[in-house]
């Protein structure tokens, strides 16, 4: 076992040497925010001077694998090979491939990326005939790691608004117009495909707002 | 937590014994909606059962049997070394693809004892800091049980025992400080440490969850425990704040069982899935 002292920049940061920028990027914050002073997940275990030598440690980890040029200088210094980059992530794959029920256990399979990352790229696994209800779309927000205020910043939509989205309190939002604008605005904050997701959730609330499955509906909180 | 990843492996077709290890506070047949069961685990604690096979109930859901924890005795929850070892013997022994025992609270040495002979020791915490103390806590008590299980000599031992205590006058503050001390004392028995270290795996699950923060516990604490112990703590999964689990537990019956739909029953059976992803 390595301590703090000896470790390389890659492993205070606990990215693989190679990692790309993102990866560094994504796991300097999580660090950051682990480390941070009055951090939960230090509490009983790091005092706060034990827990800001980590935080120095990790801070020139960063600054130097952040920067290009230094970071080259510091992978032939340390390495007799220099590093290859991982592959490309497994978001690539195709999302026709997942079988309806295996949907929703990838789309929530926990990974340091998602977690931590706002916005998800490529395919994933939502797609599919499966729907996006307000309790699906609360699970992907929270499986990225994405606090509903953080969303009302991004889209200016009222946190009230987003709130009935996610409860399905469907009486409580405007004219399904707003709420189809509200809805795309919210997918896209978190890396879901809007159109998808408003084709999905905008005939849960009509159908509900014309009173036709009311009862059904509303009986759901 | 363990009702409801005993009804969900189950669910999923393997064939489960839920195991109610907690005999100061059984209480996992009434999560699992059964009535208070006859034969218990303090049958064979208090040796009026030799056989634990034949102390297994049937539940509600097809696949899923119990060993409950009820009628224990004063004393049935602490039994002698003895007699632990031939638990934990017996626990391997049963016809099924999993047991799952649920511990009771705290760090007595028969708690950290079941919970490191199971395959995975799994930890749930809630994101407050009494719970992540406790966490940390037991994380704590059973890595040094361990390693003063895996330590031969002597002298060794007795350094394993001294860093338990963190006033302790060597100034061992952690186990990286502890390591350091061994290795200088016995190469042999340091090199036995690390990889001792190395197959300590608990994971950890982040129960309660309401916010985006909370769900990154899991990862932090991951982390922490890798530069404090210097060991891999998996982040296995979270589960919601969820009215629907409270109203199960007053319903005596698993949300996975009784609310499906619910989020708190999708991570469940997320965790479930993953545990079985795991062993295949």
């Amino acid at each position: 076992m390595k301590t703090l002292e000896v470790q390389n920049h890659y492993e205070v940061l606990e990215v693989p040497p190679g990692a790309r920028l993102d990866e560094i990027e994504r796991a300097y914050r999580l660090a950051a925010t682990t480390w941070s002073e009055g951090s939960l997940a230090l509490y009983s275990l790091f005092d706060d001077r034990d827990a800001s030598l980590v935080r120095e440690r990790i801070d020139k980890a960063y600054s130097v694998l952040s920067d290009e040029g230094s970071r080259r200088a510091y992978d032939s210094a340390t390495f007799d090979e220099l590093p290859q980059p991982p592959p490309e992530p497994a978001s690539a794959v195709p999302a026709a491939e997942l079988s309806t029920l295996e949907e929703e256990y990838d789309d929530m399979e926990i990974s340091l990326d998602s977690a931590l990352e706002g916005k998800v790229e490529g395919v994933e696994g939502e797609a599919g005939e499966s729907e996006y209800d307000g309790a699906r779309l609360r699970r992907a927000r929270m499986h990225r790691g994405i606090e509903l205020d953080e969303i009302g910043q991004v889209t200016k939509v009222t946190l009230t608004y987003l709130q009935a989205i996610e409860d399905e309190a469907f009486e409580s939002l405007p004219a399904p117009v707003y709420v189809r604008g509200f809805v795309t605005a919210y997918a896209r904050a978190i890396g879901l495909d809007p159109e998808r997701v408003a084709k999905s959730f905008m005939p849960r609330f009509e159908e509900a707002r014309t009173g036709k499955g009311r009862g059904r509906l509303l009986g759901r909180r | 937590m363990a009702a409801n990843l005993a009804v969900a492996l189950a669910r999923l077709g393997k064939r489960v014994v839920a195991v109610d290890c907690d005999l100061e506070g059984a209480n996992l047949h009434t999560s699992l909606g059964v009535r208070t069961p006859q034969t218990s685990l303090a049958d064979f604690v208090s040796q009026r059962q030799e056989d634990l096979g034949k102390l297994v109930v049937d539940t509600a859901t097809p696949g899923l049997r119990l060993i409950a924890g009820t009628h224990a005795h004063l004393g049935d929850a602490q039994p002698n070394h003895l007699r632990r070892v031939r638990l934990m013997r017996a626990l391997r022994r049963l016809d099924a693809d999993y047991v799952i025992a649920d511990l009771g609270a705290g760090t007595h040495s028969s708690v950290l004892d079941y919970f490191l002979v199971g395959g995975e020791g799994m930890i749930v915490l809630q994101p407050e800091p009494t719970s992540v103390e406790n966490a940390y806590t037991f994380i704590r008590a059973a890595f040094y049980r361990r390693m003063r299980l895996a330590m031969v000599g002597h002298g060794v031992r007795k350094l394993v025992t001294e860093a338990m205590d963190q006033r302790n006058e060597r100034g061992i503050r952690n186990p990286i400080d502890l390591l350091r001390e061994i290795e200088s004392i016995d190469p042999q028995e340091g090199a036995r440490f690390v990889e001792t270290m190395r197959a300590f795996r608990p994971s950890i699950i982040v129960n309660g969850v309401r916010t985006a923060e909370d769900v990154k516990l899991g990862f932090a604490v991951g982390s922490v425990c890798r530069k404090y112990f210097g060991i891999e703590a998996e982040y296995l999964g979270y589960v919601n704040y969820d009215e629907a689990a409270r109203r199960s537990v007053a319903a005596r019956r698993p949300v996975v069982d009784g609310e499906s739909g619910s989020d708190a029953a999708i991570y469940l059976q997320r965790i479930a899935r993953k545990l079985i992803g795991r062993q295949a």
